[in-house]
């Protein structure tokens, strides 16, 4: 009954994970029971086998395959980006003349509102639009740096 | 006080992309044998690998310093590998008629290996054939009894640390350490004598 107990705790005490009480207890059954002991020399010899195990090293295009990554990333976004404001450049077609005719049935067509329209139609859409397609907001990575690099390779190839 | 690893992640949340570079330096090896010992495949965990860096980026403009670095990098690695695992399972579950060679057929191949590679000297083929039934051993533990001591063994991480990774108490992380050590020791068993060995305590 002692033993098993004792050796539920044998990992933590291996791997000193028990506070000073416990250990204390471990040890002294530990040098009393030659099973217990046996088993803690095996639990040794296991976290022995598995950290000899060989490391590996990262290959030399792991920062530029990340970059590339990043990069398609970026560009995804932009186009959902792009898409969207598609989608609000069209609604505008349909809505605005909506908006416009309901005005006219309504009778509540001013002087001014009609340019106002107008204006709102040509101008801030547009400029937004364009704007959002460019790749304007990734060069501003630092000089010298691994990204800003590979962004002007990107730019370079295209 | 903030360690210095999350004052770069802070820097790089306020547009500095150097102070990321930084860390992907520092990290990358590290991430990449974590998941490697957990996989057991070079080319995938390197995959994998970028993909937890690609987190990291992406988490930038939401990243709150709650916990160390480490913690939190470990914490998207551990994630990715469960996934990993998770996905498989289910690819294996529906390919399982396909011809997988059993363990009789795998000895066999490995008795006629060494057979045939005359020149190469022995202890470089028990060393492999050991790697094997190591890889083999950590493969069969469940994927928390796996990731779990593999940051304890290989990163040399404390239980509290693990506990805060997987999200359970340090309680579960001893638990789950215990029986991971207890499903090793059956599969390994032919290695854990006569080894070059000195003691654990
Ligand atoms: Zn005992």
């Amino acid at each position: 009954m002692r033993c098993k107990r004792i050796r539920k705790k044998l990992a933590a005490y291996l791997d000193g994970e028990l506070d000073e009480r416990q250990k204390a207890l471990v040890k002294r059954h530990l040098l009393e029971c030659a099973k217990c002991r046996k088993e803690a020399d095996l639990l040794g010899r296991i976290s022995y086998l598995l950290k000899d195990r060989p490391r590996i090293k990262p290959t030399l295009s792991f920062e530029a395959d990340l970059w590339r990554r990043i990069y398609s990333l970026e560009k995804e976004e932009t186009t959902k980006k792009e898409t969207t404001l598609y989608l609000l450049k069209w609604a505008t077609y349909i809505i605005l003349p909506a908006a416009v005719a309901a005005a006219l049935i309504i009778g509540v067509f001013g002087e001014n509102l009609g340019e106002k329209i107008a204006s709102f139609e040509s101008i801030s859409l547009e400029e937004e639009y364009l704007s959002s397609i460019g790749l304007d907001s990734f060069r501003d990575f630092p000089p010298g740096s691994l990204s800003q690099a590979y962004f002007s390779l990107i730019e370079q190839t295209k | 006080m903030l360690d210095p690893d999350s004052q770069l992640m802070l820097k790089f949340k306020s547009g500095d992309t150097i102070s990321f570079e930084k860390l992907v330096k520092k990290y990358k090896e590290k991430i990449v044998n974590v998941i490697y010992q957990f996989i057991g495949d070079k080319e995938e965990a390197e995959d994998l690998a970028i993909e937890v860096f690609l987190r990291v980026y992406r988490a930038r403009k939401r990243y709150k310093p709650r916990a160390k670095f480490t913690t939190w990098l470990y914490k998207i690695a551990a994630n990715l590998c469960l996934n990993e695992i998770r996905k498989k399972a289910r690819f294996q579950t529906v390919s399982l008629s396909e011809s997988i060679p059993s363990e009789a057929e795998e000895k066999l191949m490995l008795i006629e290996k060494i057979a045939n590679s005359s020149p190469s000297p022995q202890d470089i083929l028990e060393e492999k054939e050991r790697n094997t039934l190591i890889r083999k051993a950590i493969d069969s533990l469940p994927a928390k009894q796996r990731i779990a001591i593999i940051l304890q063994i290989y990163e040399g991480l404390s239980y509290k640390e693990i506990s805060k990774i997987l999200n359970c108490s340090v309680k579960s992380v001893e638990r789950r350490l215990y029986r991971a050590r207890t499903n090793l020791k059956e599969k390994l068993a032919p290695y854990l004598k006569g080894e070059k060995y000195n003691g654990g305590f």
